[in-house]
């Protein structure tokens, strides 16, 4: 038995010491979802404590029909799906000054860059709607197959391959109106984009 | 090549051979639309940390509160399901009865009509169609791991406790369950 099975079999039987474990192995992934969901640091923060918490009060009753990582980032989409609707949150972007504070050793330029891509990034996922987002993220950024996804949201594979499908071509179309942030678009030539037709 | 973001998403999961993940890139080189999507794809995960007490906090919350009981058995969900079922056999066995007096109005029974017998028992099946409210509702139902009686595909049901009701009224105010439903039907 893996260190994370027996850290979650001694959680289920009310071992906090041993759900802490957990929190440690999953805390920056589960932020990291959290703020791509929420699109803001106080509200990813808030959001990844309600998912952690709630995995503890519900895994008693985890059966382990899906991964635990896949349960736990599912909790976590929801909790950001619920503190969206509960506080009618508009989808914030996180701030540029923000945004620069988060990026390492990088030099200034590269981090004022980097910073503006992440904005546009930002942007372009707060445009989805939450539902949209929350499969795009638990694909793209938690790899959970179309079938994980279906089984955690009560939705058909298809319905999740068609949500996914339709959530990266509004993406794709935003990320193009912003084109110009990206620099290595600015260096080509006029009339150079391939068939789009997808 | 055309426009392909599966294939640009296994170029960044790894998962391409050599030919083909080069003939990806040489897309990408050419065509913005597929860079744009590349370029955001790579910041996706970025590199964000939680604040560093974040674990303690989560932690103290964590040992302040209790986990939830396991949930009940199938077996106690099928007895749920045979009482709404008696119910529902009861208030028919009542309707249909040739309760009428000569005039034709309803028989009192302990000084009561039928009508108003038949609002104070449990409603069995509450349907909801709105969809949206059907969506806040079934992500409430899976957070707390509570599963639909039947098969994918199949009718949408579930059976609610009182406790239950309250506190999925309480996440989802539009919801407004009355207490006395015993199954939950999701139609949107």
């Amino acid at each position: 038995m893996t260190d994370e099975l027996r850290h979650i079999a001694q959680a289920k039987q009310g071992d906090a010491d041993a759900f802490s474990h957990l929190v440690t192995a999953y805390e920056t992934s589960v932020y990291r979802l959290a703020l791509r969901m929420c699109g803001n640091p106080h509200d990813a923060e808030e959001a990844a404590q309600e998912a952690f918490l709630s995995a503890w009060k519900a895994l008693p009753s985890f059966r382990g029909d899906s991964k635990f990582s896949s349960w736990l980032y599912q909790l976590t989409t929801n909790a950001c799906l619920d503190l969206l609707r509960r506080e009618k949150h508009h989808r914030g972007t996180v701030p540029l000054e923000e945004q620069l504070e988060l990026v390492g050793d990088s030099s200034p330029h590269q981090a004022a860059e980097d910073a503006e891509l992440r904005d546009v990034l930002q942007q372009a996922l707060g445009a989805l709607s939450a539902e949209h987002r929350q499969i795009f993220l638990l694909r793209q950024m938690r790899q959970l197959s179309y079938d994980e996804i279906g089984k955690l949201l009560g939705l058909e594979s298809g319905t999740v391959k068609s949500r996914l499908s339709r959530a990266k071509k509004q993406l794709r179309q935003i990320l193009l109106q912003q084109g110009n942030l990206f620099p290595s678009s600015s260096v080509l030539p006029k009339g150079e984009e391939g068939d789009h037709a997808l | 090549m055309p426009c392909d973001f599966d294939r640009i998403d296994a170029l960044l999961g790894g998962s391409l051979e050599e030919s083909e993940r080069q003939s990806v890139l040489n897309h990408i080189e050419k065509c913005s639309a597929c860079r744009a999507y590349y370029d955001a794809m790579q910041m996706l995960e970025g590199d964000a940390q939680p604040p560093a007490d974040f674990g303690a906090k989560v932690m103290a919350e964590v040992r302040r509160t209790p986990q939830q009981k396991k949930k009940a058995l199938p077996y106690r969900r099928t007895l749920a399901g045979l009482a709404a079922c008696a119910v529902l056999v009861l208030v028919l066995g009542l309707r249909l009865l040739p309760l009428h007096s000569d005039s034709g109005n309803a028989l009192p029974v302990d000084g009561r009509s039928m009508g108003d017998l038949a609002s104070d028992l449990p409603l069995t099946v509450y349907p909801m169609e709105d969809e949206a409210l059907c969506r806040a509702v079934r992500a409430w139902l899976q957070q707390q791991e509570i599963p639909s009686l039947y098969g994918e595909g199949l009718r949408e049901a579930y059976d609610l406790t009182a406790d239950q009701v309250l506190a999925l009224n309480q996440a989802v105010p539009e919801a407004k369950l009355p207490l006395q439903m015993l199954q939950l039907e999701l139609k949107g």
